[in-house]
């Protein structure tokens, strides 16, 4: 059972809060209903997250109450679209855990008192379902893995984490694509290189699709660096 | 068309700029873009390019150049001294320099940001179709002295009688009244929110591109449980853990996961690109029929503007 409800979010925006039995359906309900948000007339931008979707709209062409009925009557003709399964790829990622790459490994296995090693092996035991996408350009944010306890955050935030940190917070995973400021626990380095700006796609991943961590030793870093992720 | 060049005498933090990107948050990139999106507009009509040309955004440093061709120039936003070759020229309007004549913006008094259009097309490296500079990406084109910006020169500008541009030049005061409508915790915080819309607020220098931060005497905000990641809109004010409160511009990360009240109108988010570190805030409550009415108001003094003159050649 799925029950969505339209919002108002200023004057040029809306959000969509769906609620349901568990988190899986109305993750995918969420990004479902988006889809179709997204080829509504003068509709701008859709950012569906967990369970909200954030619709931008083109406030010279139409206005709230327009796009707010427009989005009921898709929710309400549209339940059972909603859970459709989303089609999903699975990208292999390969991750020097610990050491120099993963300078929060050590606290966080005092933290969690679970061993480095059982982090990785948490870490990279089963694909992990890429919820949705953060900035600043196309980073995967992941749920999972399954810990004992959420990962706090750093108490203050680094003002520069390399691109291609693999990070834990919450009961989420995320990978940095580009280096900038970060507030969340860094547990490995990926060598490849996640984000080229002249690509096209931009981005290789979409929400739905899933990541598979394959921990490998420093010794195999350089074989795998610069390489771009693909889709098995 | 030949290309000619403007040539850059004296940068202070230029760069080139334009509208940003508009349908790009499923990427999750920001739209940045102008921070004064109505002076950008209005610079760019002067001149006669489209509204959404590139052109180049100062933030309150002096800029100087020349150009290699007779053009027309206009230098919106921000209240400061322009020159022509030492002689005083209008901000707000368009004016004809000839090759070699010395263009420059100093003195910003009230505001932040200027803005100066060259009547043509600015060339400028492009990611995702716009030259926005966007730092988190490390994309843009800033500006340093000796730079030469190729431009597509326009032949002909546009003559718009000064009566006109007289009242484009909104009020740039401190203090700033910005019209706010309600967020999503607008129910959620309706036991402060009447404080914080009259608080007394006050523009840190720890602001930029991304977001303006305001402190003041808030009312004690205890953030109810928490909010995990959702999309979050330009001209959201957070409510963040240490009791900030962080107005988010163009240059925001298209997620958050603070707590919003007010989301600061389309209008008045142009006035907010102007807002000067020390500068006091205040926040109106406005209805949502209100703030589209004043955003297409303010879109159609720039539309009429850009139907109104006529041209001549140069």
């Amino acid at each position: 059972m799925i029950v969505a409800s339209t919002h108002s979010y200023g004057e040029g925006a809306i959000y969509v809060d769906v609620h349901g039995d568990d988190e899986d359906t109305v993750w995918r309900a969420t990004h479902r209903l988006a889809e179709r948000v997204r080829n509504l007339p003068d509709v701008l931008n859709v950012v569906p997250t967990y369970s909200t979707a954030f619709i931008e709209f083109d406030l010279a062409r139409t206005d709230r109450q327009s796009v707010q009925s427009s989005v009921d009557a898709l929710i309400s003709d549209d339940a059972d679209h909603m859970l459709d399964a989303l089609e999903s790829r699975r990208f292999k990622i390969p991750v020097v855990y610990g050491g120099d790459r993963g300078e929060d490994l050590p606290a966080l296995s005092r933290t969690l008192g679970m061993s480095e090693q059982d982090i990785a092996m948490a870490h990279s035991r089963r694909p992990l379902r890429i919820r949705c996408l953060a900035g600043p350009v196309g980073g995967p944010m992941m749920a999972g893995p399954d810990l004992q306890q959420p990962v706090p955050r750093q108490k203050s935030p680094r003002a520069f984490v390399k691109s291609g940190a693999v990070l834990l917070a919450g009961r989420q995973s995320f990978l940095k694509t580009m280096a900038g400021p970060g507030g969340w626990q860094i547990i490995g380095h990926t060598p490849l290189k996640l984000i080229d700006l002249t690509a096209d796609p931009l981005v290789p991943w979409v929400p739905g699709d899933e990541i598979q961590f394959i921990p490998i030793e420093e010794s195999e870093w350089t074989a795998w660096e610069g390489a771009r992720p693909h889709a098995d | 068309m030949p290309t000619e060049m403007l040539e850059v005498l004296e940068a202070g933090h230029a760069a080139v700029q334009d509208l940003g990107r508009k349908r790009v948050s499923h990427l999750g990139v920001s739209a940045n873009g102008a921070a004064d999106e109505y002076s950008a507009r209005m610079a760019n009509v002067l001149v006669g390019n489209p509204q959404g040309a590139p052109l180049v955004e100062v933030l309150s440093s002096t800029f100087s150049f020349t150009t290699t061709t007779t053009t027309a120039v206009a230098v919106t936003g921000a209240t400061a001294d322009v020159t022509i070759d030492g002689r005083r020229a209008p901000g707000w309007a368009s004016f004809r320099v000839t090759p070699g004549c010395v263009v420059t913006v100093r003195e910003v008094r009230a505001g932040l940001r200027y803005y100066v259009a060259v009547g043509g097309t600015l060339q400028a490296a492009r990611f995702l179709d716009s030259v926005a500079p966007d730092r988190a990406l490390g994309f843009g084109t800033a500006l340093a002295a000796d730079d030469r910006v190729p431009f597509d020169a326009r032949r002909a500008r546009r003559e718009i009688d000064s009566l006109l541009t007289s009242r484009l030049r909104p009020n740039y005061g401190d203090p700033w009244t910005l019209d706010a409508c309600a967020g999503p915790e607008w129910d959620a915080f309706a036991h402060v929110r009447d404080d914080l819309l009259r608080a007394d607020l006050v523009v840190h220098p720890q602001s930029n591109h991304v977001g303006t931060r305001l402190t003041g005497t808030l009312p004690s905000m205890a953030v109810p449980g928490e909010l995990s990641s959702r999309g979050v809109a330009i001209g959201a004010v957070e409510i963040t853990p240490s009791q900030e409160l962080v107005l988010l511009h163009r240059g925001r990360s298209i997620t958050a996961g603070y707590p919003v009240v007010l989301v600061v109108t389309a209008a008045s988010l142009s006035m907010a690109g102007q807002l000067r570190p020390g500068d006091r805030v205040r926040f109106k409550h406005v209805t949502t029929d209100h703030a589209t009415a004043a955003y297409r108001r303010q879109r159609a003094l720039v539309d009429g503007l850009e139907r109104s003159g006529s041209w001549t050649s140069l």
